[in-house]
């Protein structure tokens, strides 16, 4: 690059230059100031990850991961009648056992509640058992069993006929049995060979149909393992990552990836069905009422596709929230729920795909899944957000019907 | 009002100065083979192609001020003890000769922002929660190819995993503190004043000492673009001052300046002869400071042994 001469000419020797008023140059500077100033605002500075406060619903009691790495069993009913009601039971691992962050939805079986974490400063993932009595919803004082597992585990696990699925950062889809936490067999993904090693993540939660477990991985595949045995069944490549957790429905196994492309795939054979793409990721896991896959990709674009379209069909109908959307949605009563990163929560007919009702500006950031109990004007819709906070959202009556701080 | 304002300036650092760094290094990491390290070079010499107007507007100012160092003198000592009169003469003189004292800062200023965006944009980029990828989604533009497929990257170079400090926690360090103290000392200036002097020392110790500690704590995709930022800004300095300055002692050229400007003033240029009786006009700048350095040297032993024979 040619370097222009800087020798010349004013009588000292000095060089000509354009002389500047000095105050100007005070506003640039300050400009500048207040430009880093704004760097280190909160959102530009991301910490350590504390977990999204993610919930499922069983038997009228919500299980929460909280924040501080403690699981509440909240009584809804309870909740209902008397928003100061206690909760259930807490449990509190000691300081050694802590939980670290949890994403990923408990799973909940007959006898126990199964939840999984991500230690992410140890990359370490915590998986326990706690025993839960269904008659009395009480728990026993300790956890049945518990493991720790090399790699975080950011799903969710999945229990399926007296087994535990978890899928790990280490590129390893774990199964265990559910009673006493043997492990049964771990099956190893392939991992995207990187320049300097592989990226091996997962970050889905499995889905379970016919014996065969699906999940999708950083690496960009889609894999279908036997249950029973841990044998690959197929895999699937796609143009991105997979962090959304599969849907099984009608012989079709439909995902998300990062490539901008949601897949429907026939389960048996990975044969492709039909493909949608979008502006945005695909994170948020799709719903179905067994005729039709509702999803949101990260741009806010809801849309309802038919599961036996076909490629080039338009979808049956589309709803832009406007805002990122991460958080699985939840279908009940003929309605879709969707919450926006935002906050926003809003109500669309399956059907047609308009708003039944003004959304919630809840104004706060919703990421986990939302899970739904209930009917009528029972109908419920419960999800926590990334500062702790469990709220009910009664659907009928479109309010929130309790909230519940988790954090201590 | 306060409010409006933090967040007007969020915006336009995030969307000004964040996101398309983010997408710079991305859309490198596409097309460099998914290699983060290269993608940061390729980076910083990006960075440092676009600064170069301000870079060399800097080394010009640097040596203007540099040359105005004996007359600055002078007005010390005509005015001392009126501060104002000095300030006045000298912000005349300034202007006399085109010169912006705080002219040669914008370079450094504008490296700051540059740093802060890079360190954020090497955390964003490099995810390791999903926390961090949801915020990365929100940053990604739409329209540029494959930067949305490329994630996620890996933070894998050489021995460096780029998202954390460097593991040896010596190399890095001692490569960002060589490389800062080798291209701080081609870009100083000598100085007559002491007290700028000391300042340039300190400096010129200081700021490498203080990026080496950082790059300890510090992503080591930071430390690559400071290495490979000083690296470039050496070999842009090199056509203009050669490996002279690397070499160089600060003290004699300040008092050489000092010494050339008081013989200007009594003896034309031209007609000066060294002691081999060669004139000046042969030679280049460089010869001819060397036979004043050797004249002052001479004649300040000559006085020193006068003054020791009066006594």
């Amino acid at each position: 690059m040619p370097i222009p001469s800087i020798t010349g000419s004013a009588p000292s020797g000095v060089p000509k230059t354009s002389p500047k008023p000095h105050p100007i140059l005070l506003l640039p500077a300050i400009a500048l100031l207040a430009l880093v100033l704004a760097a280190c605002a909160p959102g530009n500075v991301i910490g350590v990850a504390e977990g999204w406060t993610p919930v499922t619903v069983a038997d009228g009691v919500v299980y929460a991961g909280t924040r501080d790495g403690n699981v509440l069993a909240l009584n809804a009913q309870e909740l209902d009648k008397d928003e100061r009601a206690a909760p259930l039971w807490e449990y509190k691992p000691r300081e050694e056992n802590r939980l670290g962050s949890i994403f990923g939805p408990p799973a909940v079986g007959e006898t126990h509640v199964y939840l999984s974490s991500a230690r992410t400063d140890e990359e370490t993932g915590r998986l326990i058992a706690l025993r839960r009595d269904r008659e009395s919803n009480s728990q026993l004082q300790q956890d049945e069993w518990e493991k720790t597992i090399e790699g975080a585990l950011v799903g969710g696990p999945v229990l399926t006929g007296g087994r535990l699925l978890v899928g790990s950062e280490d590129g390893r889809l774990y199964c265990f049995d559910a009673a006493n936490g043997d492990r049964r067999w771990t099956y190893q993904t392939q991992g995207l060979l990187t320049s300097q090693g592989k990226e091996r993540r997962i970050w889905s939660t499995p889905a379970i149909a016919n014996g065969v477990a699906y999940f999708g991985a950083m690496d960009g595949y889609i894999y279908a393992v036997s249950v029973e045995s841990g044998e690959e069944v197929w895999k699937f490549k796609t143009g991105g990552a997979i962090v959304t957790s599969p849907l099984v429905v009608g012989g079709a196994v439909v995902f998300g990836s990062f490539d901008r492309t949601f897949y429907a795939l026939n389960a048996s054979n990975a044969a492709v069905l039909w493909t949608y793409s979008s502006d945005g990721w695909w994170w948020a896991g799709p719903v179905s009422d067994g005729a039709t896959v509702f999803v949101s990709d990260m741009g806010g674009e809801v849309v309802a596709l038919p599961i036996d379209r076909r490629d080039g069909d338009p979808p049956l109908w589309t709803h832009e929230i406007g805002y990122i959307v991460n958080s699985t949605p939840a279908l009940i009563d003929d309605k879709l729920v969707v919450a926006a990163k935002s906050g926003l929560v809003s109500i669309l007919d399956v059907s047609t795909g308009t708003a039944e009702e003004v959304p919630l500006p809840l104004d706060k950031d919703i990421r986990a899944s939302l899970a739904s109990a209930g009917a009528g004007e029972l109908a419920r819709v419960y999800f926590g957000d990334v500062d702790g906070v469990v709220r009910s959202l009664d659907v009928d009556r479109w309010r929130v019907s309790w909230t519940v701080e988790t954090r201590e | 009002m306060e409010y409006i304002l933090a967040n007007l300036f969020t915006d336009i650092w995030n969307q000004g100065i964040l996101r398309p760094m983010i997408n710079s290094l991305v859309f490198l990491y596409s097309v460099l083979f998914s290699n983060m390290g290269l993608s940061i070079i390729a980076f910083t010499i990006i960075i440092r192609i676009l600064t170069t107007p301000l870079t060399l507007k800097q080394i010009r100012q640097m040596r203007a001020m540099t040359a105005l160092q004996p007359r600055m003198q002078k007005i010390r000592d005509k005015y001392k003890g009126d501060s104002k009169k000095i300030s006045s003469e000298t912000m005349k003189m300034y202007r006399e000769a085109g010169v912006n004292p705080v002219g040669c800062l914008g370079p450094l200023l504008i490296q700051f922002p540059i740093w802060i965006g890079l360190f954020q944009a090497l955390i964003q980029t490099l995810p390791t929660n999903p926390d961090r990828l949801v915020a990365l989604s929100e940053k990604l533009y739409s329209w540029v190819p494959n930067v949305h497929e490329a994630i996620p990257l890996s933070s894998d170079f050489l021995w460096l995993n780029l998202a954390e400090p460097d593991p040896t926690n010596i190399v890095m360090p001692l490569l960002v503190g060589g490389s800062t103290w080798v291209q701080q000392k081609m870009t100083s200036m000598p100085s007559a004043d002491p007290r700028q002097q000391s300042t340039q020392s300190m400096m010129l110790w200081m700021m490498p000492i203080m990026l080496g500690l950082l790059s300890m704590t510090f992503p080591s995709g930071l430390a690559l673009y400071w290495v490979v930022s000083n690296v470039v800004g050496v070999f842009t300095q090199y056509p203009i001052t050669g490996w002279e300055p690397l070499f160089r002692k600060s003290t004699p050229a300040v008092q050489e300046d000092d010494d050339k400007d008081d013989e200007k003033d009594s003896q034309p240029e031209e007609e000066a002869t060294d002691d081999r009786g060669s004139t000046d006009k042969s030679n280049n700048g460089k010869n001819r400071r060397r036979s004043n350095r050797g004249r002052n040297a001479r004649a300040r032993r000559r006085a020193r042994r006068g003054r020791s024979r009066g006594h």
